[in-house]
């Protein structure tokens, strides 16, 4: 019997990332900002929240492509975490 | 131009928290339309990027919604230009959106994602270096059904994993979305809709998984507004697909 007790802030947070940005309702209609930049940036997120699950199996490396830096440093933060356990 | 941020659909009448702040402070406001009431802050820009904290932020504000009625979280970033380009969005989609405010009313969400453990111990991976050797195509044949056949296994255990889960949950959980096998080290992630007094009693069916599976290692994540299971507007962007999970 075991959990992921070492990084479960850092999951709780990319499960709460993967909800907030990819659910809930999507309105219709004059809608100023793209839904098209969240996804790209999402995309962004979720390809370096995932490549380290992936990396010890030999899956190609990629990188992010944000330009944001308060979201790289959080999403940096997730992927040591998540490589140290 | 300002512009609204949508952070949540209500019925309207529902009285909101007097408290409750947006992004970085901001004060909210409630625009209604016909039988519903949307919960927005006003702003300037017309895009938002997004970061942990606002994240973070957009989900305090929903949450704190769900305490005092059917609050349905709308998606993160979404603006729109002015009154009249909500009302329009509320009018076009007000039947959908009053179905999932009545669907979702006092459910939670609880998310798990399971890991191996040592449940693959026991399992022999093919070995594709056992065969003859008869030339570079037909060992790379060899190795990619080693590859086949190893994924099934594991496609096999997760799915006996998920009908022990499904067992569990049984009587608990009002909708279930299940990604088996999402990565190869992830055997199965679940969402859960669950009523929000049936919280403990599924906390504790949880716990009860953990010592009945003792060889995976689980993750238990919730109760959370029920995200996962709106539908409105999902067909609007595609590739979003509330009732698909993965």
């Amino acid at each position: 019997m075991d959990e992921f007790k070492p990084q479960s802030r850092d999951i709780a947070l990319v499960e709460l990332l993967d909800r907030v940005v990819d659910h809930g309702v999507v309105l219709s209609g004059d809608i100023t900002i793209s839904v098209a930049d969240v996804d790209l940036i999402y995309l962004g997120l979720r390809l370096l929240i995932r490549t380290p699950l992936e990396s010890d199996l030999g899956r190609a490396r990629r990188k992010p492509a944000s330009d944001n830096e308060e979201s790289d440093d959080f999403l940096l933060h997730l992927r040591n975490s998540t490589e140290r356990g | 131009m300002t512009s609204y941020y949508i952070y949540a659909i209500l019925p309207r009448g529902v009285d909101l928290p007097t408290d409750l702040r947006g992004f970085h402070g901001s004060p909210l406001e409630t625009v209604d339309v016909m039988d519903l009431t949307a919960v927005v802050a006003s702003q300037d820009d017309e895009a938002i990027t997004p970061t942990a904290e606002r994240v973070q932020a957009h989900h305090e504000v929903v949450t704190a919604l769900r305490r005092v009625g059917p609050a349905i979280p709308v998606r993160f970033g979404t603006i729109l230009q002015n009154a009249e380009a909500l009302r329009d969005a509320l009018v076009k989609q007000r039947d959908a959106l009053i179905s999932d405010i009545e669907r979702l009313a006092g459910k939670v969400e609880f998310g798990i994602t399971t890991l191996w453990g040592d449940a693959l111990d026991g399992l022999q991976r093919p070995d594709p270096l056992g065969r003859a050797l008869a030339g570079p195509g037909a060992d790379y044949m060899w190795q990619r059904l080693a590859e086949v056949q190893w994924e099934d296994q594991l496609r096999e255990l997760a799915e006996t994993l998920q009908e022990t889960m499904d067992e569990r949950f049984a009587g608990l959980s009002e909708d279930t979305m299940y990604h088996v096998l999402p990565s190869p080290k992830i055997p199965l992630r679940l969402r859960c809709l669950v009523e929000a007094r049936k919280s403990a009693e599924f906390e504790v069916a949880f716990a009860e998984l953990r010592r009945q599976c003792a060889e995976f290692k689980f993750s238990l994540v919730g109760p959370w507004p029920p995200y996962s299971f709106v539908t409105s507007g999902a067909e609007e962007v595609p590739g979003t697909h509330a009732a698909k999970y993965g």
